[in-house]
């Protein structure tokens, strides 16, 4: 059943083919992932849920090399903007804004590294170097 | 910089009247188990110890929301005379059940066994920029469950209930002001209840 593509209202009011409620299946489903208590009777936390478990599988889906802090999710890209960013929806463009903000970095858990230069290196050939000369740490061949 | 402990004032006080003062919290507020913050990650400005530039919880550990009305919650500060010590700040802070339900009254139940409670809030008064809304209380050393009352012909049949600083533990400053460099920034922090994510 898969309850990313369904709104809060199909969730709490729908039964399956077996008579098992969807809100029930829905929130075994969130508590083994998200590991918390969840309360079924505040319809306010049940949007939530729902939110948190679609944001879940789409920031799974994202291929984007930026990752945010949980802290940080869902700020809005510059001051007055109605995008929120989040791991769900968060491109290279949208991470390159963030990183313009006072000290941005601290935004991210996770960055791709910097392409640094690297220099061609020969390959080290395998010889049967005895302990001594592989501890003498030869700088060239 | 050495810190200075002598307490001399170093600049004027003065009145920004594009900033006039307003009384008031924003509705929602987050409590936080004192045990929760990272201590060695919760970072304080280098020049003004009252400015807390990064609150930070240790790994998987979250705030909790009280979500109020209007002003139903509220917050108040007090300065503790010491006769042979340096002075120290009481912080209170009253808040409000609305729901005296069951999964409320776990929660309420909870706060009774004696933990103690740091709390974030949300002035209505910002300042410049905004940079002062945030204010935490009890960083130092912990708020405590003090009054808890509920009373069904008054106050709606609502659970009261009021956080403050032990008698003889109080706070070494006023309650510190929380900016994670903008507005934007901490005010997102405060939605996501500073949320750390499991390590």
């Amino acid at each position: 059943m898969d309850f990313t593509t369904m709104d809060i209202a199909t969730v709490s009011r729908s039964v399956s083919g077996s008579g098992e409620r969807y809100l029930e299946l829905f929130l075994k489903e969130y508590t083994s992932i998200f590991k918390e208590r969840v309360n079924p009777s505040c319809p306010k936390c049940l949007t939530d849920y729902l939110n948190r478990y679609k944001n879940h599988f789409k920031a799974m889906a994202n291929t984007c090399n930026y990752r945010l802090h949980a802290k940080y999710e869902n700020i809005p890209l510059e001051f007055g903007s109605p995008i929120l960013v989040n791991n769900g929806n968060i491109t290279d463009d949208y991470a390159q804004k963030l990183l313009a903000h006072n000290n941005g970095q601290r935004y991210f858990a996770q960055m791709p590294k910097a392409k640094a230069s690297v220099k061609k290196t020969k390959p080290i050939k395998k010889d049967t170097a005895s302990a001594d000369s592989i501890s003498a740490n030869t700088p060239s061949e | 910089m050495p810190v200075d402990c002598t307490g001399n004032l170093t600049t004027d006080i003065l009145f920004d009247c594009s900033n006039a003062p307003i009384g008031g919290i924003e509705q929602n507020v987050i409590l936080i188990a004192k045990d929760d913050i990272d201590i060695v990650n919760t970072t304080t400005d280098a020049t003004n110890r009252v400015l807390v530039t990064n609150l930070q919880l240790k790994a998987g550990k979250t705030g909790h929301l009280l979500s109020g009305v209007k002003q139903s919650n509220g917050k108040a500060w007090e300065l503790v005379k010491k006769e042979n010590a340096p002075d120290k700040f009481k912080h209170t802070f009253s808040g409000v059940i609305f729901n005296p339900s069951a999964a409320n009254k776990q929660q309420a139940d909870g706060l009774a066994k004696g933990a103690k409670y740091v709390v974030v809030l949300e002035q209505v008064w910002k300042g410049a920029d905004s940079k002062d809304a945030f204010e935490i209380l009890g960083l130092s050393s912990g708020l405590e469950l003090m009054t808890m009352t509920n009373n069904s012909k008054e106050n709606d049949n609502m659970i009261m209930f009021e956080l403050a600083s032990a008698d003889g533990y109080e706070e070494t400053t006023m309650p510190r002001t929380l900016l994670d460099e903008t507005y934007l920034a901490t005010k997102t922090i405060f939605n996501n209840k500073f949320l750390q994510a499991a390590g």
